[in-house]
């Protein structure tokens, strides 16, 4: 198979339960060795369209292609497509060993060779010493590296993973998925990762999918999905970000300037197709605003007053009220201004701030509060 | 909504075109339990014309049976759920000594003959009681309604314990002392918090007591005197008179109380399980009651235990006893009574093993199909699955006696109406623990093994079954001890080959050999024993326990 096609090529598919659409014409293409994470909120649509992938589900519109095949009508257990299960789903009467060896066994495989590609995983997963245990004898971290096994062990092209991490803590989330993304690599299969965590997303893939309600509404590698959102919902969930409502008023040079409200905002062209007059939403994520006691000179500076802020460790949020809309602000660098209160300054590169076509045209105030996953 | 259901139903029809074997089995599903559950009772509904029905209300031997079955029903239940919620009250909560012996104490009345605490109490307080002739020198006259309600209390209050113990248990004790800790009384707390959260239990255990009551058959017959009840009195009919029209119309007038109390309680409590998986129970302890209080609930729970043990001990001294009332001494005869009964006893024990297997191998497809499938069509099937719940045991005999009578579908005399009757009697209980453990297999295990290659039937085979054992397992031990203490469901249908034990105790009972009558009930609930103690052991291990 040539490097640029794709393993996995959904096209138009739909799927409803009853009255319910819960897959909206979707089109996705999963390249070959890729990392491909399906985002968004919990009730959007990814397990069902991961069902559909697996063959649990027919769509009722579209065709499903994996490697160039035509899925559809193709009972799930001829697909070879391993699932990840959220809830692992191992077999509780069958021993960590019996579940890796289960879908092998269908396979006819020699004795051997089986016996040697369990070994393999058991190495690898570090099962040993727990081969003979039940999965209700395992903790949950073991529990999920037998079903990893279980999955990889068959040996095939593709492996779906439906939330795998969710039910670890935070801090094993956080090792399990660099391992995961190292083990990908590693053997070069090609991944489909359901998430509902814009961090595990952004850092584990290579493209990311983010769902809202049954549609995809972009599609892109994590750079492309942080920094230039396609809406307001996508800018909204992968991460915080401040929406504020403008108008073009000129372009000067690379710049455009955008007149939003008391003052003027510069933002870098950047391939923008907005000519002046246009009503544009300006996003802008709060990392990217810095804050100072004293006012800064230069574009794209405006003071406010601030409200509250909370501590984070390694950063400071800060809620500033200025221009009538109330501003959030991440400071990367606490301590030095750890005595921050009343007026004070705030600045963005105009490089950092990304613009979407106005919503309705309307200037709405509101600042985004950004995805509690 | 025309439209949409239309398009439900055309995929249904998809779905079973896509599925063959799936269609066949449900239509083969429907088809057997019309056939042994519907046909009987259409039967026997439609034996009497409606001229005959009118009689209810103006023959008074049968009016007053119909009220005498309210009555009695209405009583009994009384009593049973305030013992039962006195029990479960000092299991759960009062912290009493003993609390494990009130506990199998409960459990102990479900694992014998229907008839025992009749059988008892006749041996403790009758002519010859050991306790009216010879400790109160007394002569009372025990057959009639008070006896009976003393005996049906006797009998069914563990079958609301089992309800209302569960709903106890399950609410937590945080919420009792997050009362107290809000300052309120112990009377308040009570008042206001544990009893209003009891009431789904007090109501599930009230009605699981008049249903049992209600259709009643063994205990009646031999307490109840010439207070004659519907079971009893369609008995008679038949026994006396073989008057099957008259037979009929009182166990239709049974029936339909019968029903309702069923599909109330359906619609209260909904599908409780017989098995659970024992989950984790609440470790927090209740804030301890009064003193008082507490020694009250025990010295109560203790009479009832004492009355409980004495049932029981009386009948093991009474199966070793020469002559009841008269002679004392010890003998062995009575026991070699029971093997004289062999044949009895071996068709006891035959029938309920293979009707109880039958009923949990039916039951396992029904519902897979209903738990997995759950389509329109299936609602059909789970209302047929329970249906024989609804029916008294006395009701379901006589229509297998009815509906089996006549070619070509001649089964009267046979093993196999025996057989088939005890296991459509039991299919609601094996239907519904299968049901239950299917619902506990999370779907995603079958999605599981599909997606590593292994089709429908392997997935079947490797992954439910081996997972449904315990179920099945206590499905089966369930419906033996119903179908091995089973009066009610046989006594229409059995001939002197296919006789079992309960039908010889009550003719013992009839003619007044109550040391041999002993003997077979002991042997009998030692056979049930026999079978309760290793499944229990068995499930247990699984993590699951057996709920009668
Ligand atoms: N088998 C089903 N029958 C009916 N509705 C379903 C079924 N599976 C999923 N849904 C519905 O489809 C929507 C998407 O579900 P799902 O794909 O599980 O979401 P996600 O995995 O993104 O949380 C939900 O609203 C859910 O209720
Ligand atoms: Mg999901």
């Amino acid at each position: 198979m040539a490097a640029n096609e794709p393993m996995i090529e959904i096209t138009n598919v739909s799927k409803r339960f009853g009255d319910f659409e819960a897959i909206k014409n979707i089109s996705l293409s999963v390249p070959a060795g890729s990392f491909t994470t399906l985002l968004g909120p919990s009730g959007c649509g990814k397990t069902t369209l991961m069902k559909l992938i697996a063959g649990f589900f027919e769509p009722d519109r579209g065709d499903i292609f994996i490697e160039g095949r035509r899925m559809n009508g193709l009972p799930a257990f001829k697909r070879n497509t391993p699932l990840v299960f959220q809830d692992y789903a191992l077999f509780p009467h069958m021993t960590v060993q019996e579940n890796i060896a289960y879908g092998l066994k269908l396979q006819k495989l020699p004795r051997k060779t089986a016996e040697d590609k369990i070994t393999a995983m058991v190495d690898m997963f570090g099962l040993h010493g727990l081969r003979d245990r039940l999965p209700r004898a395992l903790s949950g971290g073991q529990q999920q590296r037998v079903a990893f096994a279980r999955a990889l062990v068959m040996g095939s092209n593709v492996i779906l993973m439906d939330e795998p991490l969710s039910n670890l803590d935070a801090k094993m989330r956080v090792e399990v998925r660099d391992e995961l993304r190292q083990l990908q690599q590693r053997l070069g299969f090609t991944a489909v990762f359901v998430t509902h965590d814009q961090d595990e997303a952004l850092s584990i893939s290579d493209q990311v999918a983010v769902f809202d309600q049954g549609r995809i509404v972009q599609v892109g590698t994590p750079r492309e999905i942080y920094k230039k959102p396609a809406s307001r919902f996508a800018a909204d969930f992968v991460g915080a970000a401040n929406f504020a409502e403008g108008v073009v008023k000129a372009i000067e040079g690379d710049d455009l300037v955008i007149a939003c409200g008391n003052g003027i905002m510069r933002v870098h062209r950047d391939g923008y197709a907005f000519g002046p007059g246009e009503r544009v939403t300006l996003v802008i994520r709060p990392e990217n605003i810095a804050v100072h006691e004293s006012a800064s000179r230069g574009d794209n500076a405006w003071s406010g007053h601030l409200l509250r802020s909370s501590f984070h460790g390694r950063s400071v949020r800060y809620w500033v009220a200025a221009d009538g809309r109330d501003w959030i602000v991440d400071d990367a660098g606490p301590g030095s201004i750890a005595g921050l209160q009343g007026l004070v300054h705030m600045s963005v590169d105009k490089r950092a701030v990304h613009l979407l076509p106005a919503a309705g045209g309307t200037v709405t105030i509101e600042s985004g509060t950004g995805a509690i996953a | 909504m025309i439209s949409t259901a239309a398009n439900k139903s055309a995929g249904n029809l998809k779905r079973l075109r896509k599925d063959p074997f799936l269609a066949l089995g449900s239509a083969a599903m429907i088809l057997l339990t019309c056939f042994f559950v519907v046909w009987p009772i259409i039967k026997v509904v439609s034996y009497s014309r409606l001229a005959d029905y009118r009689k209810l209300f103006t023959y008074s031997s049968w009016y007053h049976a119909a009220l005498n079955s309210l009555f009695i029903t209405a009583l009994s239940t009384i009593s049973c759920t305030l013992i039962a919620f006195l029990f479960a009250y000092a299991v759960t909560r009062a912290h009493v000594p003993f609390r494990r012996l009130f506990a199998s104490v409960a459990l102990l009345p479900i694992v014998s003959p229907p008839f025992i605490v009749a059988l008892s109490y006749i041996l403790l307080f009758g002519g010859q009681g050991i306790i009216s002739k010879y400790v109160l020198h007394v002569h009372f006259d025990i057959y009639g309604w008070h006896g009976l309600w003393l005996v049906q209390t006797m009998t069914f209050f563990p079958y609301a314990y089992a309800v209302i113990h569960g709903v106890m248990a399950s609410i937590s004790p945080q919420l009792e002392n997050a009362a107290y800790n809000l300052g309120a009384t112990h009377w308040q707390v009570f008042r206001h918090v544990f009893l209003p959260l009891c009431r789904p239990g007090l109501a599930g255990g009230a009605l699981i007591a008049a249903m049992n009551v209600l259709a009643d058959f063994g205990n009646p017959i031999i307490i109840a005197g010439n207070f004659h009840v519907l079971p009893t009195e369609a008995y008679m009919q038949m026994s006396g008179m073989f008057d099957l029209n008259s037979a009929s119309v009182l166990s239709t007038a049974l029936l339909l109380p019968a029903i309702a109390l069923f599909v109330w309680n359906r619609a209260w409590i909904g599908k409780r399980s017989y098995v659970t998986v024992t989950g984790k129970e609440s470790n927090a302890r209740t804030f301890p009651l009064p003193a008082a209080a507490r020694w009250t609930v025990f010295a109560a729970c203790l009479l009832v235990t004492a009355l409980v043990v004495s049932v029981y001990g009386v009948l093991f001294y009474g199966a070793f006893t020469k002559t009841w009332g008269f002679d004392w001494s010890f003998t062995l005869k009575n026991v070699h009574y029971i093997f004289a009964k062999g044949r009895e006893m071996a068709n006891s024990l035959k029938f309920a093993l293979l009707s109880s297997i039958a009923a949990a191998v039916f039951s396992l497809p029904l519902a897979f199909i209903v738990q997995r499938k759950g389509t329109r069509l299936y609602r059909l099937l789970d209302v047929l699955a329970i249906l024989p719940g609804a029916v008294p045991g006395i009701f379901l005999g006589l229509g297998f006696a009815v509906a089996f009578n006549e070619k070509p579908f001649l089964l009267t005399g046979t093993p196999l109406i025996m057989i088939l009757a005890l296991m459509f009697w039991n299919l609601p209980t094996c239907y519904s623990v299968n049901l239950a453990g299917l619902a506990q297999i999370s779907g995603t295990l079958e999605e599981a093994s599909l997606n590593l290659g292994a089709n429908r039937l392997r997935t079947f085979r490797r992954i439910l079954l081996p997972l449904l054992r315990g179920p099945f397992i206590a499905g089966v031990t369930v419906s033996f001890l119903r179908s091995v203490t089973c009066l009610s469901v046989v006594i229409f249908i059995y001939s002197a080959k296919t006789s079992v034990g309960t039908v010889s105790i009550l003719g013992l009972v009839q003619n007044g050999q109550w040391g041999s009558a002993s003997a077979l009930t002991a042997a009998l609930i030692l056979m049930a024993f026999a079978v309760l103690a290793p499944t229990r052991l068995l499930l247990k291990k699984q993590g699951r326990s057996i709920q009668l």
